[in-house]
């Protein structure tokens, strides 16, 4: 078998390998989440008190410390912030789990020879699709989660923000992945020509 | 499509098969078929020599070009 046909059948692997771990981690959190009295962490975005942080570099010179993203942890589980984490671990799961097995499903026509199929067409404008849509549900999930935030949680020198700022990168992802999707569209036009020429 | 393929008509005047004509060409039964039964987008020069060689006739005996009727009004 040449290498050019391995590399699909070694992505198709890999990806089977991922969906098998992307279900089993999910899982594993889940039940971690809702069962167990392990610690819930949740990323948050701060912004110092003025003048609380400040930093000094010889190069650089003086500053400070505008914003920040990091992760809270709680020790006490709050019936919110585990529905809001349960929610968080299935989004993820879901967005994973989708796309692997679109792309699992694409590399195996690859594999067998065949990747300029009607099908293919479908699975390549749906992963364009589906990501910006899983991106922007992520990053609509983190803000909800700082808005609830900013109400309960009290930091010491820091303010809470809850900033809905939409990262248009899963987008230009999105449109590239279909523009894709209508070249795999021509070529199966091609392929059928070509089959049905004797 | 306007490209008729009489190829029923040949067969049946040879005397011969789909799958003898199939094995003699080197061309695969479905696509003889495909071929018979007008699924088929184009030909090859080479398969069109192919055929005519062992069914002795000519690229116009096998294929014709009708046109389709204009609905009325």
């Amino acid at each position: 078998m040449s290498t050019t046909n391995r590399l699909p059948k070694i992505l198709q692997r890999l990806t089977e390998v991922g969906i098998g771990v992307t279900a089993l981690v999910a899982i594993v959190f889940l039940l971690a989440a809702v069962f167990t009295d392990s610690a819930l962490e949740t990323p948050m975005e701060f912004t110092p008190a003025e003048d609380t942080y400040s930093l000094t570099s010889e190069a650089w010179g003086t500053g400070t410390i505008h914003d920040a993203v990091g992760v809270a942890r709680f020790t006490e589980r709050s019936a919110t912030l585990v529905a809001l984490s349960t929610a968080k671990i299935l989004a993820y799961a879901a967005a994973s789990l989708v796309l692997l097995v679109l792309l699992r499903n694409t590399l195996k026509t690859l594999s067998a020879g065949t990747p300029f199929v009607d099908a293919n067409v479908d699975r390549i404008r749906a992963i364009g699709i589906l990501i910006p849509v899983f991106g922007f549900l992520i990053q609509g999930l983190h803000w909800a989660t700082s808005l609830v935030a900013m109400d309960t949680v009290a930091a010491e020198g820091l303010h809470i923000e809850a900033s809905l700022t939409l990262n248009l990168t899963y987008l230009f992802i999105g449109l590239v992945i279909v523009a894709l999707a209508e070249v795999f569209r021509y070529g199966s036009h091609l392929q059928t020509d070509a089959d049905l020429t004797i | 499509m306007g490209i008729e393929v009489r190829l029923d008509r040949l067969l049946l005047d040879r005397k011969m098969t789909l799958t003898e004509l199939s094995n003699r060409v080197g061309i695969t039964q479905a696509n003889l078929s495909n071929l018979k039964t007008g699924k088929a987008r184009a030909i090859r020069f080479t398969t069109l020599d192919a055929i005519c060689k062992v069914l002795h006739c000519q690229p116009g005996d096998l294929l014709s070009h009708t046109t389709e009727q204009e609905p009325p009004g």
